[in-house]
């Protein structure tokens, strides 16, 4: 038989393994209910992975550092979220009373533009595209609430599928990868252990550099509402924080519903309005140009062509988690063809 | 009639009968475990580490915490291990089995001078866990059927950041090794030096 003869064994052995990872990578692509809060514990163990580590070096148990590690978190959030979810309930009765403050506000908005622009050329603008896209905004808004419990269902799912998840990528993936790593064929164990480790090593740098990031850019544009006494600071800053992992279209993304509530709150011309603006502006210059430059430009040495693509592929396959990972992930496979490369062109011509 | 063990003990005592003799489980179980035959894998691998001169300097729990970061890598009869020239990360120690370390002057061939043979505690790849980019100066060929417990570089990283005494430990005893070696080479260089003046020193006076 064809096992039994000795000298196919290495050649099998790479087969029944590159088997295994396709198999493995179509599940992934396959299973998207699965692989998107396996991908998001995957980032978050990245990313407490170093916390693991220096409490491991104080000669604490892994699993024991770990379930610290989870404890502390769980009394981070679930301690606010106590607080906050109340204060939530009341924030979308406000949101609810809003909307129809906004539609007012755009009719009244437009209404002055279509006098203002009579006034001045004589023509009357048509209104059919105002009112047809605010009709059109309504049957959104209905299907959205409609789809809610959809929503609130896989919310519920994530809540406990990632933390768990987490938990064990986090206490076994030392033993994971020494499994994969056990039937890894000998003739390309060394380099694929490399690119593996170089691999985790890059993402768990981005996503600790992200984060940090969120962090600071979250916190300055917090700060910096409360003390300008704007409602909802703490949503907002929350929301530019998560935004700000979106390399490009983030920032952007952040500054919207800063712009729709101040809009309806205060005016557009108001000194408010500008003040939370040019504190936007002041929070991504600082991002980058203080933060970036010293935290992630190092990390992943992308052209910047390249950064919009793969974050347009990532949106349009995965959603906002695509977004989120598509970055890395190129980093990722560039990687391995410059190693591909490298050993094709360098090692064995010389 | 069924009746509970304890039950059947206690008739057995009151009315002076002979037990029914039972298998002694704990027994049993002592004697399993105290087979040195029968240890089970985890615990080999420490125990073979611990026969090695270069980690003499660890401790028994060092050493368990070394072997859960090594890997057990097994080879068929010529296989190679690495070639001369390949980038190297891994340091492998023999755990049982001849590995044939050669010169590879032909390229990729592998050359008829061997110049090492290693077995059992026998270790080689070293310069590998230390140096950035390490390209392996010899070839390594298993001879016979082989295991190999081999540390790599991600491996040693985790450690540095986990476990740093045993980090410290392992990069120590290569240090101490590989400063033995160095220290051979420059006295063998010395010697050299000297020979070399000495026949310049004839060449000149003849």
């Amino acid at each position: 038989m064809i096992l039994s003869n000795r000298k196919n064994i290495s050649k099998i052995q790479i087969v029944f393994f590159i088997a295994i990872i396709v198999l493995f990578c179509s599940l992934v692509l396959a299973l998207p209910r699965i692989s998107i809060p396996l991908s998001l514990a995957y980032i978050l163990s990245l990313a407490l992975t170093p916390i693991v580590n220096s409490l491991m070096a104080l000669r604490l148990p892994k699993t024991l550092a770990t379930l610290l590690i989870f404890i502390f978190l769980g009394v981070l959030i679930g301690l606010p979220l106590v607080k906050i979810i109340p204060l939530l309930s009341a924030e979308t009765q406000n949101v609810q009373n809003i909307i129809p403050k906004i539609e007012q506000f755009i009719i009244l908005q437009f209404q002055y533009l279509r006098e203002f622009v009579k006034l001045k050329t004589g023509h009357e603008i048509s209104d059919v595209y105002v009112y047809q896209g605010l009709e059109q905004l309504q049957v959104w808004s209905t299907s959205f609430v409609v789809k809610i419990p959809n929503y609130f269902a896989n919310l519920m799912e994530w809540i406990f599928l990632v933390p768990f998840f987490t938990f064990f990528i986090i206490r076994d993936s030392h033993s994971f990868q020494k499994t994969l790593l056990s039937f890894t064929p000998n003739s390309i164990f060394e380099r694929f252990y490399y690119v593996i480790h170089v691999f985790n090593r890059q993402l768990g740098n981005y996503f600790f550099a992200k984060f940090v990031e969120a962090i600071i850019v979250g916190g300055i544009i917090t700060i910096g509402l409360l003390l300008l006494d704007v409602k909802f600071a703490i949503v907002l800053g929350f929301i530019a924080g998560l935004t700000n992992i979106v390399p490009y279209v983030g920032p952007f993304l952040g500054v919207i519903p800063a712009i729709v509530l101040g809009m309806v709150e205060y005016s557009m011309t108001s000194a408010t309005m500008g003040a939370v603006l040019s504190l936007y502006a002041i929070a991504n210059v600082v991002d980058i140009f203080f933060v970036f430059p010293f935290l992630v430009s190092k990390i992943v040495n992308l052209h910047p062509m390249i950064v919009a693509v793969s974050v347009i592929v990532g949106s349009h396959y995965l959603g906002i988690t695509g977004m989120v990972i598509s970055i890395p992930v190129v980093a990722a496979i560039k990687l391995i063809i410059t190693e591909i490369y490298n050993e094709i062109y360098t090692e064995r011509s010389r | 009639m069924k009746m509970s063990y304890e039950k059947e003990i206690k008739d057995a005592t009151s009315d002076k009968l002979e037990l029914t003799k039972k298998i002694d489980f704990s027994m049993m179980k002592y004697l399993w475990m105290a087979n040195p035959l029968s240890s089970t894998r985890k615990n080999s691998i420490p125990r073979f580490l611990r026969n090695i001169e270069l980690l003499k300097n660890f401790s028994d729990n060092e050493l368990r915490i070394l072997a859960k970061y090594m890997h057990n890598r097994k080879f068929t009869e010529e296989e190679v291990v690495f070639r001369a020239g390949e980038i190297g990360i891994g340091f492998y120690f023999i755990f049982s089995g001849t590995v044939e370390l050669s010169h590879d002057e032909l390229g990729g061939e592998v050359s008829k001078d061997k110049f090492l043979i290693l077995d059992e505690f026998g270790y080689f790849g070293e310069l590998a866990l230390l140096q950035e980019g390490n390209q392996r100066t010899a070839t390594a060929v298993a001879r016979n059927k082989c295991e190999l417990v081999g540390i790599f570089k991600p491996d040693l990283d985790t450690l540095i950041v986990r476990h740093p005494i045993v980090a410290t430990k392992l990069i120590q005893s290569i240090s101490i090794a590989l400063a033995d070696r160095l220290y051979y080479l420059t006295s063998e260089a010395n010697k050299m030096f000297k020979r070399i003046k000495q026949l310049e020193a004839k060449h000149d006076s003849e």
